[in-house]
């Protein structure tokens, strides 16, 4: 599992991933001792943060010229953009095949109606994946409006509303669109596999330098794992 | 027979703030005209006199060519030039004095810059009639790109907005090439299931794909990528080779980073007294690169040794024989493999060339002329590939990018996801205004015409890309707020059904970009 830019998130996203991954005393961690936690937990993410992109944009080689503080001020009139729109809704983007970003708005007419009622607000999450559903939700405070949201790789879905919960009934406030799962035909055929090392042989060579590095993606790397997997225990055999 | 394209891609933000007597900004294009642009079209042009059976494509993006044929900018251009050449002659004399090991370099320099200029002017200052040529003698493909190279994927649940941008990216082509392209070089290889049906239906033919979309594809791959994919939609996809492009691209171990190239950074904009500079930097006092370089990368070190041009040479022949033998010895295993004339697709920025990497254009000339006295290579363009109805292989993708990562972290991570709530937002009130306002001519058309130009321009994944990066995070947000407030403008004036005429006169002005946009693309029923 790949973690997402841990520094994007919130620390209720931080103490929520926690606790998900038995993280002992994850509800009085503090922000920094989660981020350190978390990366000790995901060893990968170290490594990724340590490589450099190769394929750094042209425009990332040019001079940061504005960023000199002191000339900023001398650049054109900047429009100022309102916080926050006026209407209930919710969107999902996909950010990798690991990681969903959703973020959304209240209307400040729902959100004065909820408060004033005492209701709380759940992301509800739904996945389908290979034929199975599976449904949670995500508590989530009138100050928040953003989330990352992990998904595994398959066949199927994922989508997720803003809901309102009272004395436990809930109420639907917006709803995404879907985003589809990675769904890897390798992944879901490990066991043709041991009949497929030429392939395998041309695969690789697309994507892996000439120091053998393999090109920076997590589902390559998964499949690169279960061939060699296949390879090892064919040999032992 | 190993078939390569080689296919490039001219990008530069849309910059231009002619309010201002220099703008700090506007050197990206200036630096890149002199630096790539006219120096591999000279090369080019060289080869083709030469009779050296070349092919290659290049992807202009509607933003690049737009600020190419800009007669103000043009004309920006020439005056930032005759001061590369003034400093030039400055430089030659203190380096017969001073720091003399420079001086056969700001001699090239200054050498390089009048060939430029005068190339620029002998094309009337429009360079891509040189390249139009060289496509004309079928030396070239041309092709489009995204109106302003916004990063596809984040934008799939809008269809209007991604159709809006491929629509404006084939009409600028059209307008400036006079010809449809087949070819649409997807942002950042920003690839979705969908995207592909969209690229048919307007006429596109093929599109370069992420080297890692066929080992992870939905369907089994069999020529793993050394064979054009065929998409749903029947459009035709080139996977990237990232094993050979890395062999220039590594930021650790690609030829550029070779000791013996010159430094890039190293500029006498930088460390010459500012009395010297100061005309050639921005006013008052901040340095910038000048193009007049003299140090060779050497290695991890502040200590830099002097640049030698012959050693470079030398180096660059190497650079090609090994980058073609890497090829060839690739083709072998490909073949052995039962995949014939495999084909090879060679994606990169072209600003890599030349202005990045020095001598990247001298590398590609001896690509080039190498390839072209072998039998083991043959340059080809993906269109040429597709028209010979070779083997293809029909395949379903994921979603794919050539980012770090392979998906969309460049351009959604913790510095620029803010932005997305807002341009999402005006995506939405641009679809409400069409919906809104079916027909409407003269200067409400023109007023809503201005809102999709300015939602077009906040959409450019530059902008989330600098973010990411942190260069000149300042200018891209400022430019982002700048053009949502703008589209807001609009939207809060329909809403009251008034037009501000003074501020469309004014932001018209101030955009010159897409003259022939038409806010109805907003109306396609596209679900």
């Amino acid at each position: 599992m790949i973690l997402v830019n841990i520094d994007s998130l919130s620390l209720s996203e931080l103490r929520s991933i926690a606790v998900q991954e038995c993280i002992d005393g994850a509800d009085s961690l503090s922000r920094e001792d989660l981020i350190s936690r978390l990366e000790e937990k995901y060893e990968e993410y170290d490594q990724d943060t340590d490589s450099k992109d190769p394929n750094l944009r042209y425009m990332s080689g040019l001079t940061d010229y504005r960023d000199i503080s002191k000339y900023v001020e001398n650049l054109p009139g900047v429009e100022e953009l309102p916080e926050s729109y006026p209407d209930t809704e919710i969107h999902l983007i996909k950010k990798n095949g690991s990681w969903l970003y959703a973020f959304w708005s209240l209307s400040p007419i729902d959100s004065d109606r909820l408060q004033n009622e005492g209701a709380e607000l759940v992301l509800s999450v739904t996945i389908k994946n290979n034929g199975n559903t599976e449904e949670y939700d995500v508590p989530v405070s009138y100050l928040d409006s953003e989330w990352n949201i992990g998904i595994p790789y398959g066949n199927g879905y994922c989508c997720i509303a803003l809901s309102a919960v009272k004395d436990g009934k809930k109420t639907q406030l917006a709803v995404s669109k879907s985003e589809d799962l990675t769904d890897s035909y390798w992944l879901n055929h490990q066991e043709e596999m041991k009949y497929n090392d030429t392939l395998y042989g041309l695969y690789l060579s697309l994507v892996t330098t000439k120091e053998g590095d393999i090109v920076d993606n997590p589902v390559v790397r998964e499949i690169v794992q279960l061939f060699r997997k296949e390879d090892t225990e064919n040999e032992q055999a | 027979m190993n078939k390569l394209n080689l296919i490039l891609q001219a990008h530069l933000p849309y910059v231009r703030h002619l309010e201002y007597p220099k703008f700090l900004e506007e050197n990206w294009l200036f630096e890149s005209l002199n630096e790539t642009y006219i120096p591999l079209l000279r090369m080019l042009e060289k080869l083709e006199s030469e009779g050296v059976d070349f092919r290659l494509s290049i992807c202009f993006s509607p933003t690049l060519v737009t600020m190419l044929t800009d007669p103000q900018l043009q004309e920006r251009f020439v005056g930032y030039m005759e001061e590369r050449i003034e400093l030039g002659k400055k430089e030659k004399r203190r380096t017969q004095n001073d720091e003399k090991d420079c001086y056969p370099m700001a001699l090239r320099y200054l050498d390089e810059a009048e060939k430029n200029l005068a190339r620029f002017e002998e094309l009337g200052r429009n360079i891509l009639s040189g390249y139009k040529a060289l496509h004309e003698k079928n030396r070239l493909e041309l092709l489009t790109t995204a109106a302003t190279h916004a990063y596809l994927p984040i934008y799939k649940d809008y269809p209007a907005a991604v159709n809006a941008q491929i629509v404006m990216g084939i009409k600028t082509h059209e307008r400036v090439f006079g010809e449809t392209p087949r070819g649409f070089w997807l942002p950042d290889c920003g690839y979705y299931p969908g995207l592909d049906e969209m690229l048919q239906k307007n006429g596109v033919s093929w599109c370069q794909l992420a080297s890692h979309s066929v080992i992870t594809a939905k369907d089994k791959s069999i020529y793993s990528g050394y064979k054009p994919v065929e998409l749903p939609s029947g459009t035709y996809g080139f996977v990237r080779d990232w094993s050979i492009t890395s062999l220039v691209w590594s930021a650790v171990s690609g030829y550029p980073c070779d000791g013996d190239y010159r430094d890039f950074y190293r500029d006498i904009g930088y460390y010459l007294p500012l009395d010297y500079v100061r005309p050639y930097i921005h006013e008052p006092e901040v340095r910038v690169f000048t193009g007049y370089k003299y140090h060779a990368i050497t290695g991890r070190t502040e200590d830099k040794a002097y640049y030698s041009y012959n050693k470079a040479s030398e180096k660059v022949a190497l650079h090609v024989e090994n980058f073609l033998y890497n090829i060839k010895r690739r083709g072998f295993s490909v073949s052995s493999a039962g995949i014939n004339n495999p084909v090879f697709n060679l994606c990169f920025d072209a600003e890599l060339f030349g202005h990045r990497w020095y001598e990247g254009i001298d590398f590609l000339e001896g690509v080039m002329r190498k390839a072209d006295s072998s039998e083991d290579f043959v340059f080809t363009t993906p269109t040429s590939v597709i028209l010979e109805n070779g083997e293809t292989e029909k395949l379903r993708l994921n979603e794919s990018s050539w980012g770090s990562g392979g998906y969309s972290d460049i351009w959604l991570d913790g510095s620029n996801a803010w932005i997305y709530r807002h341009i999402f937002k005006a995506i939405e009130r641009m679809e409400e205004l069409t919906r809104r306002f079916p027909d409407q001519g003269s200067l409400k058309g023109r007023f809503l015409n201005q809102a999709l130009r300015e939602l077009l321009l906040a959409m450019s994944s530059d902008w989330p890309c600098i973010m990411h990066d942190g260069t000149s995070v300042s200018y891209a947000e400022k430019r982002l707020r700048n053009h949502l407030g703008s589209f807001n403008v609009v939207y809060s004036a329909m809403s009251r059904n008034t037009v501000n005429t003074e501020w469309l006169i004014n932001a018209e002005r101030s955009s010159e970009i897409f003259p022939d946009i038409d806010y109805h693309l907003f109306e396609a029923d596209l679900d």
